[in-house]
Parts: structure tokens; C-alpha cells; sequence
């Protein structure tokens, strides 16, 4: 097989194929599309269960040239990455995920860690928000004060102490501008995804093999006379 | 009945877009063009590029954490999405002599990345540039940790965040690559829009997340593709023009048609 076939054919067909099942699936009754559409998804997660051996793979060969080149400032974190990452391995197949040693280690270790990275985002919120004051127009400084001090007033109970209209503005505004604006992006953004779905299933799109037409100098130079 | 009950009139416009797209797809093969309005965001690629060759320092992209949309699902279109911008992003680098800093954060996706990047720098004419240790994936659980981590240790001159994204991502990732003096470039779905706004120096809104190879290539045919998904937008315009007077009119009958 030629690489052209390999590299852009296949891909383009497996998914023109894949899509389209799904797609007919998604509108027409017939028995077999559905059962063809279930039979895909399965394959689905099956491909995704695979290209964890392939990450487990990619990550091991990764961190051994880190290590073995002694990356500067980082090597380290790939001893420590590969030595986490093999116990868990080890643990998981010796005792399986549903066993209790298994079970203990994850709500102790991984789950616990993991509510701390989540914590993280908090901070930077509040970052974000000191930010969105720093923005130079002076408009959206003014929208977004007025915004954040209603929306203030009407949570907390001083709000309502002062005035009582804080609650109903706030109300109508993430009901009315804010739910009109979200809805507009949204009807664009699903067109948007549909319109790309379907030049991925008929392979007008293709830049997510790689392929790229950049246009030439000498186009370029066309198109600006 | 061979159509699923419920779905006939959505089937009906489904095949009205697809016509609509396959007439501007035809044009377009006959040459016919149409103006593209310039996105700045996807114009910025460049300049970010050559910021990272002026300073050299690295490019960084991401789509996402893992957990937040997978390949295979119907969110998998913005990963798809960031693909077409990792190979632009990816060429510029070759081009320009930058490296590129690839976290990614799905499984699935981490041997298509590796292609896409690969076949970019091929495609650039500097395959030797190419380097696969660059391209790191970032395991669901730790995916917000190690990309911090590695944005705070390689301090990229760029940081280009295109896929779908999750509260934390949207926020801790781009805010992090502020704070290191990034030049960034973010674009996602609906709901992660109001930080990446705050956050990033160019945002892609909306469709323009779809629109970027269309603006990179110049190619007719996929500029006529996005007049045609213009045209589409027109009609549902129209639809929901003709919904609300009727709906506000009392009269349900566009809305039983819809729901058929």
C-alpha cells in the first residue's frame, strides 16, 4: 500500500464510514444501524482502552530519555513519575481495581490529591476576576463592576437588607441578556460543529491528519494585487 | 416508519444543511470564492511563533483535560478542532525554528498528535527538528498538575489552548501561563468562554474554532463551505425569527412541526 493511502485514504474512509453509520443511526429505525452504531461505540472504547497501553508506552519511553540525558530540573520528576506509575500498575493487576488495598490506596492518595489540585482553580478565579478590572476599555470596566456588585448584593443577605430589587435585576439578567447571548453562541457554536463534522465525514477536512495547504509566496502575492 | 418519530423535521433540515453545504463545496471546486473575514486569533498564531523564535522560548499547546471531552463522543469535534490548529502551529514552528511543547491530555489522542506534528515538520521541510519527547501526555488525574508544571518550568514564550475544556483548565491553565508572561491564544465551547475571555489575549468565538483551516489554506473549497454554513445560519435566523412571533402570537404550529 502506498503511503498516500495509509497516511490520508484509510483514515478518511474508516472515518466517512464511522460517521455516517452513527449519523444514520442517530435518525433512521432500521434494527441494524443501531445495532451496527452500538457495535462502533464499543469499538470506540475499546481503541480508547488501547491507546492507554500506548500513553503507559509513550509516557515509560519518554521519562527513560529524560532520566538517561539527566534533563536539567526535570529528571527527577520522571524517576518519581515512573516509580508512581509502575505501583500503581503493579497493585492494580496484583490486586485488581475492586479490592480493597487497591480501593484505599486511590481514596487516599489520588482522590485526596486531587481535591487540592481542585482547589487551585479557586485562586486563580480570583486572579481572573482582579484581571477582568485591569481590561482597557472603560465600558466593559463599568459593565463588568456593575454586573459583579449586583450579582454580590442580591447573594448575600446585606443585599437584600439595602434593597430588595437586587434579587429580581439579578434574576432578570442571567435570565434575559445573558441566557439571549449564551443561546445565540451556542446555535452558532452547534452549527459550527455540525459544518465540521461533516467535512471531517466527507474528507473536505482533512488538517487533523496533518495536512495543511498553506498557500505560496507567489499566491499570496496574487491575491494581495 | 423509517425515520425515528420525533426527528423527521430535524432530519429534514439536516438534509437542507447538507444540501446547502454541498452546493457552496461545488462552487467552491469551480473556483468561486467569497471574502473570508479575517480572525485575528487565528492571525496571531503567527506573531505568537515568531514571539517565541525572537525569545527563545517554547510554543505550549494543550486541548484539554481528558476527562472533559474524549475523541469518540460528541465533544470530540473540538478536539478535532484543536488538531487543525496543532497543524498549523506545528508548521510554524518548523518553519520559524521554535519548539513546540505538546501536553496532551487524551490517551486517544496522543498517537494523532504525534502524527499530526510529525507530518507537519515533515510537510515543513525540517523533519530533523522534529522531537518526540516534546510531545507529553498528561494522565487524567494528574493532567492539571503536570501542565502548570511544565508551563511553569519550560516558561513558553506562547501557550495555545484549543479544545473543550473543564472549570479548572479553563481557568488555572490559562491564568498560570499569564502569570509566566505567556502570549496566549485560547478558543473552547460555550461554557469555558467567560474565563478564556479574561485570560487570554485572543479567544476564538464561537464558529471561528471551525473556521481555521478554511482561513489558513484560502482553499475555495473551504471558503465557500463557511459561506454555505453562513447561509445555514441564515436560515436559522429565520426559523427562530418565525418561532418567536408565532410562539408570542400564540400560534404552536412551528413548534409542533419541529417537535414531528
Amino acid at each position: 500500500m502506498s503511503r498516500q493511502t495509509t497516511k490520508v485514504f484509510l483514515p478518511v474512509l474508516l472515518v466517512a464510514f464511522a460517521g455516517g453509520v452513527i449519523l444514520a443511526e442517530y435518525f433512521f429505525a432500521p434494527q441494524i444501524l443501531s445495532t451496527l452504531g452500538s457495535e462502533l461505540k464499543k469499538l470506540g472504547v475499546l481503541i480508547f482502552s488501547m491507546s492507554m497501553i500506548v500513553g503507559l508506552v509513550g509516557i515509560s519511553i519518554n521519562s527513560y530519555k529524560k532520566i538517561s540525558r539527566r534533563a536539567p530540573g526535570e529528571w527527577y520528576l520522571h524517576v518519581w513519575l515512573l516509580a508512581l506509575l509502575y505501583v500503581w500498575v503493579i497493585v492494580g493487576l496484583i490486586y485488581t481495581p475492586t479490592h480493597d488495598f487497591y480501593q484505599w490506596l486511590f481514596a487516599n492518595f489520588i482522590t485526596a490529591l486531587y481535591q487540592a489540585m481542585l482547589a487551585l482553580p479557586a485562586m486563580s478565579l480570583f486572579v481572573a476576576i482582579y484581571r477582568s478590572y485591569k481590561v482597557k476599555f472603560e465600558l466593559n470596566t463599568i459593565l463588568l463592576t456593575a454586573s459583579f456588585l449586583l450579582v454580590l448584593f442580591a447573594g448575600a443577605p446585606l443585599g437584600e437588607a439595602i434593597w430588595t430589587g437586587f434579587t429580581p435585576i439579578r434574576s432578570w439578567i442571567i435570565n434575559v441578556p445573558t441566557a439571549s447571548a449564551e443561546r445565540g453562541l451556542i446555535i452558532t457554536m452547534a452549527l459550527g460543529v455540525i459544518g465540521l463534522s461533516l467535512r471531517t465525514i466527507f474528507g473536505i477536512e482533512r488538517t487533523w491528519l496533518g495536512i495543511l495547504r498553506v498557500p505560496t509566496a507567489t499566491e499570496e502575492e496574487g491575491e494581495g494585487e | 416508519m423509517i425515520i425515528i418519530e420525533g426527528r423527521i423535521t430535524l432530519f429534514v433540515l439536516f438534509i437542507i444543511y447538507t444540501l446547502v453545504m454541498i452546493a457552496y463545496v461545488n462552487l467552491g471546486r469551480q473556483g468561486k470564492t467569497v471574502n473570508l473575514r479575517k480572525i485575528p486569533a487565528i492571525d496571531a498564531i503567527d506573531e505568537a511563533v515568531s514571539r517565541a523564535v525572537e525569545l527563545g522560548r517554547p510554543v505550549h499547546w494543550t486541548e484539554g483535560h481528558p476527562r472533559a471531552s474524549k475523541l469518540y463522543d460528541a465533544r470530540g469535534v473540538y478536539l478535532v478542532a484543536s488538531l487543525s490548529f496543532l497543524s498549523l502551529i506545528a508548521r510554524l514552528t518548523a518553519e520559524k525554528g521554535a519548539r513546540l511543547l505538546s501536553s496532551v491530555g487524551h490517551p486517544e489522542l496522543y498517537p494523532i498528535v504525534k502524527e499530526v506534528v510529525r507530518t507537519s515538520y515533515n510537510v515543513a521541510g525540517h523533519p530533523e527538528d522534529y522531537v518526540d519527547e516534546d510531545i507529553q501526555l498528561m494522565p487524567e488525574y494528574s493532567y492539571l498538575a503536570a501542565v502548570l508544571g511544565r508551563i511553569t518550568r519550560e516558561k513558553p514564550a506562547a501557550h495555545i489552548q484549543i479544545g473543550y475544556f473543564w472549570g479548572q483548565d479553563s481557568v488555572a491553565v490559562p491564568e498560570v501561563a499569564q502569570g509566566e508572561g505567556c502570549f496566549s491564544i485560547n478558543g473552547g465551547q460555550v461554557g469555558a468562554l467567560q474565563y478564556l475571555v479574561v485570560l487570554s489575549d485572543y479567544v476564538l468565538i464561537a464558529d471561528e474554532l471551525f473556521a481555521a483551516s478554511a482561513q489558513i489554506s484560502r482553499d475555495p473549497v473551504l471558503i465557500m463551505d463557511m459561506a454555505g454554513l453562513d447561509v445555514n445560519k441564515a436560515i436559522m435566523i429565520v426559523l427562530i425569527i418565525a418561532g418567536v412571533i408565532l410562539s408570542t402570537l400564540g400560534i404552536s404550529s412551528l413548534a409542533n412541526l419541529i417537535n414531528m
